[in-house]
Formats: structure tokens, C-alpha cells, sequence
């Protein structure tokens, strides 16, 4: 749901004189995002790094406008302001900074403060866009297919299953929601299909630390840092050419 | 699959705003490209989210133009900041 958020979101139109300093044509005479970004702010921390690094401190103390805001006058907020405003410079990275938005480390703070669907709510009948949740987690299509397996001990019992490598494993898909697929052993998709097949479902994805796709629900359950489902926002800043392909919600 | 509250400006500023060797990297939340801010710029940024925050921002556009206006970029960015508030609002356009 954030996700068709923001993108409907309206961009505005600026005026004409607050143009971006594009660097993409720099980035040419660079090969990588970690090559460019690192020259960029060793560069720029090399001109005005003392001054800079100053006021970070302040800032990163949570004192400078607080202080002014509490103890100070209007007046003294107002030459703060102005004087952030003369000492700004944006310089936009794009989607290629690599580096830049690795080191933003939202794959670890995803792990560590975000809660992903868990268990068998990783497995979903309904679009993750539809979802009544905020969050926008990765969600990777599913077709669901009558198929044909050992189930319970009982062979060639047809199920709803769906599979996540081309039809050499098949899942039963849960008949209670929040229940986990099962492994079916045996299984195999049935050649004479009912017009209601394929059905649609979706299953959560997971990532490693540099938003690299690994796998799907139930495929892998085990959550951990370096194998963690992933929001959409995070996503794009670490990896933008693997945001691609997948349903975003939950 | 528990519904939380999404990131208010200022929150994003402080997930998606991280030091690096004394710039900032400001993730657009509109757009999803990276920008290389400077510490003045992060200021800029900060109380342009408290503004709009507290639902005045337009008030702050103009103490901004007042003082000699936005620096190349800058308002763009704080612009988008102004979707997150829309979001958290339940005010935004659906696609």
C-alpha cells in the first residue's frame, strides 16, 4: 500500500531556476557506485570537512536548532536558517549510487527493528497492493495449479499447489490462513487443468545484505540478517535493478 | 503482516538521512534516488520536516524565500518530504 502511495503520489513542478547538479555524466569516468560515491565525499569532505564536521556534531547532538528553538529568539533562528540555507549543496546521486545507499544499512535496520509477515501469513491469497497493512514488503507471484501427490500418506491425492522451481517441488497451499504450505512429496502438476487454473497467490521474498534475491517462502523461513525479507523502499536504495518483479504491500 | 504507522518527514530524515564523512545521503521517498547533502542542507531539510509537521509548511516556504530563497535541489526534496506527511494523513492520491 505504501508503495502505490508514493508513486501516485504528485511530483511538483519547479521553477525553472532550482535545477539539480545531475553528476550522471561524471559517473561515466567512474565503473562503480563505490568508486564514485567514495571519491565524491572524500573530495568534498577534503574542501570544507572542519566546518562541516563541525556543525554534524551539533547537529548529531540534536542541540543546534532545538537550542534555538527553546532558548533563543526568532531572530537568531531566522540567521541560523539563512545561514543553512548559503551553506547547502544537494548533489543528486541518482539511482547508481550503490555505495551511497548500501552504507544507509536498511537491510540490517530492516532486520532489526521491521516485522515481516511471519509463518504462514508469508503465503497470501490476496494482493499485497490490496493489503490493509502499511508496509510494503516484497511479494513474489505464485501460480496455483491443481495438482496430484502423496498427501498424508494417501498417493495421488489432488491438492492446490504451486511451485517455486519450475515444477520440481510442489507446496499444498494452506486451507487456513496464517498456515504454512506443505511440501508434498511425489507431486506433480495435472495435466488436465480446470478453466479456474491457474489461480494467483503470492509468497514473501527474501534478500541477502545487498538486496540480491534468494529465495521465497517456504523455500526459506529462517530469517536473518543476510536473508530477510526486504520493503520496497529499501529495496530501491540498495539494489534499484532488483525492485523489479515483485508485488509490493502487506 | 501487523499494520504500523508509516514514517512521518522526520522519522525519514532519520532513517534515510545517514552521515557519510561529513555529507549526508538523503534517500528521496518520492522518486527513491540518493542525493549527497551538505550539513547546512540537512538543517534545511530538518526544519523544513518539522514544518511540515506541523502543518506549516507553506509558512516556511516563505521564511525560506524571505531569506533568499532555496538552494539548487533543496526544495524538491523538501517537497517530497510533504508526501510522507499526505501518507501518514491518509490523504494521498491512490493509483
Amino acid at each position: 500500500m505504501r508503495r502505490r502511495f508514493l508513486h501516485s503520489a504528485p511530483e511538483r513542478d519547479l521553477p525553472a531556476q532550482h535545477t539539480y547538479f545531475e553528476i550522471s555524466d561524471l559517473r561515466r569516468f567512474f565503473d562503480a557506485g563505490v568508486i564514485f560515491a567514495t571519491v565524491w565525499v572524500r573530495f568534498i569532505g577534503k574542501t570544507s570537512g572542519g566546518r562541516y564536521n563541525e556543525i554534524r556534531h551539533q547537529r548529531n547532538q540534536g542541540l543546534m536548532m532545538d537550542r534555538i528553538r527553546n532558548n533563543e529568539t526568532v531572530e537568531q533562528r531566522r540567521r541560523v536558517l539563512k545561514g543553512a540555507l548559503g551553506a547547502s549543496t544537494v548533489l543528486t546521486l541518482g539511482y547508481g549510487g550503490s555505495a551511497a545507499a548500501a552504507s544507509i544499512g536498511c537491510v540490517k535496520n530492516t532486520y532489526i527493528e521491521e516485522t515481516p509477515p511471519a509463518n504462514g501469513n508469508q503465503f497470501s491469497w490476496t494482493d499485497p497492493a490490496a493489503m490493509t497493512g502499511v508496509d510494503e514488503w516484497a511479494w513474489s507471484k505464485v501460480d496455483v495449479w491443481e495438482c496430484s501427490g502423496n498427501v498424508g500418506g494417501v498417493p495421488d491425492t489432488d491438492f492446490e499447489g504451486f511451485s517455486l522451481d519450475n515444477g520440481i517441488n510442489w507446496y499444498r497451499v494452506p486451507a487456513v490462513v496464517g498456515e504454512a504450505p506443505t511440501l508434498i512429496a511425489l507431486a506433480t502438476k495435472k495435466s488436465s487443468q480446470s478453466p479456474a487454473y491457474p489461480k494467483t497467490a503470492w509468497v514473501l521474498a527474501y534478500f541477502d545484505a545487498n538486496g540480491n534475491f534468494v529465495g521465497n517462502y517456504p523455500a526459506i523461513t529462517m530469517r536473518t540478517e543476510q536473508n530477510t525479507p526486504l520493503e520496497g523502499s529499501c529495496l530501491a536504495s540498495v539494489n534499484p535493478n532488483a525492485k523489479s518483479g515483485f508485488t509490493y504491500g502487506g | 503482516m501487523q499494520p504500523t504507522s508509516p514514517l512521518g518527514p522526520l522519522a525519514w530524515i532519520e532513517r534515510y538521512c545517514p552521515s557519510l564523512d561529513g555529507q549526508f545521503l538523503f534517500l528521496d521517498p518520492l522518486r527513491w534516488d540518493t542525493h549527497l547533502l551538505s550539513a547546512g542542507a540537512v538543517i534545511v531539510l530538518r526544519e523544513a520536516a518539522l514544518a511540515i509537521e506541523a502543518g506549516c509548511f507553506e509558512a516556511f516556504r516563505a521564511e525560506v524565500a524571505a531569506n533568499g530563497g532555496w538552494p539548487a535541489g533543496l526544495e524538491r526534496l523538501a517537497v517530497a518530504l510533504t508526501a510522507l506527511a499526505e501518507r501518514a494523513a491518509g490523504t494521498g492520491t491512490e493509483a
